[in-house]
């Protein structure tokens, strides 16, 4: 962490060069002068992510694979979101058996991205830890929880996934295997077993400390009719906007900023939220009952508007994970194909799913052979850049610019790590000329 | 019920492939019988929940300790442990062990074994095209498995 400098206390520069407990590289430029902030910079320095060039030329099989490898954390999302969309391309159904399953495999990864984030990376923010191993002395059974949490996320994944990074099992049309019933029998009794502890946690997440920090913001998340949006809905916006996914790119709008090399964007040249608080905020009527009980009694409203409450809303949508699980898992039967064949076709088509952090929209082109024309990936967290900045200016404004410079680079890290951001998914170019040889 | 599995920590695509390699011929010559022989792409809580199963875990990694290349080299818990960096967010090897060591998780037996990566040629290696050759590495792991 770099040093502050102060002069007369009316000029202030922190720089936070290598932010701790996010994932992948982010670094935070603020600066104040005479009590007010001058100019606040959240950097992304990741190195830029090609892989919308590399896609080009690319077929559609190896679409789902590559996109994968994206993101360590959340592959399970970039295999179902380029799926959507080169099946839609292909106008085909993959019908109900691998609707659910996915819907499945999707719990696995929320529920192994939340537990990892909630007890690793935020946890010690909110109980005066530095980092997780001091936060698993003062609070082992706590952190243990957690972990077993997240083992039981990827044993989800793992079901159809045959490993749980950079997962092999999904393919366009369905999965390559079905999973074995003796297989889902084990993790049907592991997700029952984690019913208990999963509304443990909600209610531990509820009790910790919170600044008061409330702000006015714009929460943008999927919503379907029929279930809490997870694999698939409309884009619905606290404001008012719904639109098919196909219609994204003609209301969210991305743009370079010279200090970051991730984009950001703008819904009606606006910064907004995704992510979990985003999507309890629009869909909390669809948590099961037990899950809407149990909140009531935490003394957390929803819709919020405390950033903060991040945690508790990556609590509920671990318990609301093993819940889906369960209910999709329990009359399991063998399907006679795991997948539904599909013939290349030319065509533009969206995909969009909530991964973890937020929704996580992808457009492609296909040529008639099935191969990829063009490539546009719009990851979660650059969708988050504009408002983490918007917010920064005013969490750190409402805590006090005239706090050491200290409290503020811990308030700003706090702030930045309630959106989860995971920093290496969060870079891609615009535009950029490829010569071939 | 198999109690005893061999670790490989690493991907086959980073730096630190040597251990997924080391592993690949541990399994082609077949000679753990009874032995579980796992690849874990990464350190970290995943880690520690793979080793849930067993009651006695052997780690393999690769590390930089300036030692000739392909030297294999039993690094003891404390010591390992001892190296955890605990200001930075990284869930290494050194703090994925002592969070384990922390909450009591770690297997009854556990033992780490270092390969030293050759940093020179690390760059220029593929997973078709390694620049160190696993054989001699898996070798020697052999004697130095069958003495406790």
């Amino acid at each position: 962490m770099g040093p502050a400098t102060m002069n007369e206390k009316r000029h202030i520069r922190i720089r936070v060069p290598v932010l701790a407990r996010v994932e992948g590289e982010g670094s935070l430029k603020l600066e104040i002068r005479d009590a007010a902030i001058e100019k606040l910079q959240l950097s992304i320095f990741e190195p830029p992510r090609y892989f919308e060039k590399f896609l080009e030329g690319r077929s559609y099989n190896e679409v789902i694979d590559i996109t994968a490898r994206i993101c360590g954390i959340c592959p399970v999302a970039y295999q179902m979101s380029a799926a959507q969309a080169i099946e839609s391309i292909f106008e085909v159904d993959v019908g109900p058996w691998v609707t659910a399953m996915r819907r499945v495999f999707y719990c696995g990864e929320w529920i192994q991205s939340h537990a990892l984030h909630i007890h690793l990376l935020a946890a010690p923010d909110f109980l005066g830890h530095e980092h997780a191993i001091s936060l698993a002395q003062e609070y082992p059974e706590a952190v243990k929880r957690g972990l077993k949490l997240q083992g039981l996320g990827n044993d989800l994944i793992k079901l159809f996934g045959g490993r749980s990074v950079h997962p092999v099992g999904a393919r366009v049309g369905g999965f390559h295997h079905a999973p074995d019933p003796g297989a889902v029998d084990s993790v049907l009794e592991k997700l029952h077993a984690a019913l208990l502890p999963a509304a443990e946690l909600v209610n531990w997440s509820a009790g910790l400390p919170f600044p008061e920090d409330h702000q006015s913001f714009t929460s943008v998340a999927l919503q379907h009719p029929d279930e809490y949006g997870i694999y698939s809905g409309r884009v619905i916006s606290s404001d008012g906007l719904d639109i098919a996914i196909d219609e994204f790119d003609q209301h969210f709008v991305e743009s370079h900023q010279p200090h970051s090399t991730a984009l950001f964007s703008h819904l009606h040249d606006r910064p907004y939220l995704v992510g979990p608080l985003a999507r309890v905020n629009i869909n909390h009527r669809q948590l099961p009952q037990t899950i809407l009980n149990n909140l009531h009694d935490t003394g957390i409203s929803w819709p919020g508007n405390n950033m903060f409450h991040s945690i508790v809303a990556r609590a509920i949508e671990t318990q609301l994970a093993i819940i889906e699980a369960i209910r999709l898992l329990e009359d399991y039967a063998l399907p006679e194909q795991p997948y539904v064949p599909v013939q290349p076709r030319a065509g533009i088509g969206s995909g969009c799913s909530e991964a973890p952090r937020g929704i996580l929209w992808h457009r492609y082109e296909l040529d008639d052979r099935g191969l990829v024309r063009n490539a546009r990936i719009v990851p979660p967290t650059s969708q988050n850049q504009a408002r983490i900045e918007q917010d920064l200016g005013n969490a750190l404004t409402a805590f006090g610019l005239d706090q050491p410079a200290e409290a503020l680079r811990l308030h700003a890290e706090m702030v930045i790590r309630n959106y989860d951001p995971c920093i290496s998914c969060a870079t891609h170019f615009l535009q950029l000329s490829v010569s071939h040889h | 019920m198999i109690k005893k599995a061999i670790i490989g920590i690493g991907s086959p695509f980073g730096d630190d492939s040597i251990g997924w390699r080391v592993m690949e011929q541990l399994r082609k010559a077949s000679s753990q019988p009874g032995t579980d022989l796992l690849d874990c792409d990464r350190p970290g809580p995943q880690l520690l929940n793979l080793m849930q199963d067993y009651r006695e875990v052997i780690l393999i990694d690769a590390m930089q300790s300036g030692a000739p290349p392909a030297s294999l080299r039993e690094i003891k818990l404390d010591e390992i442990a001892g190296q955890a960096a605990l200001s930075s967010h990284a869930m290494g090897l050194a703090e994925t062990l002592l969070l384990g060591k922390t909450l009591d998780m770690l297997p009854e037996t556990l033992r780490i074994i270092g390969i030293e990566a050759d940093r020179r040629s690390i760059r220029a290696s593929s997973p078709d095209q390694p620049s160190m050759d696993a054989n001699p590495v898996v070798d020697t792991l052999g004697k130095l498995l069958k003495n406790p």
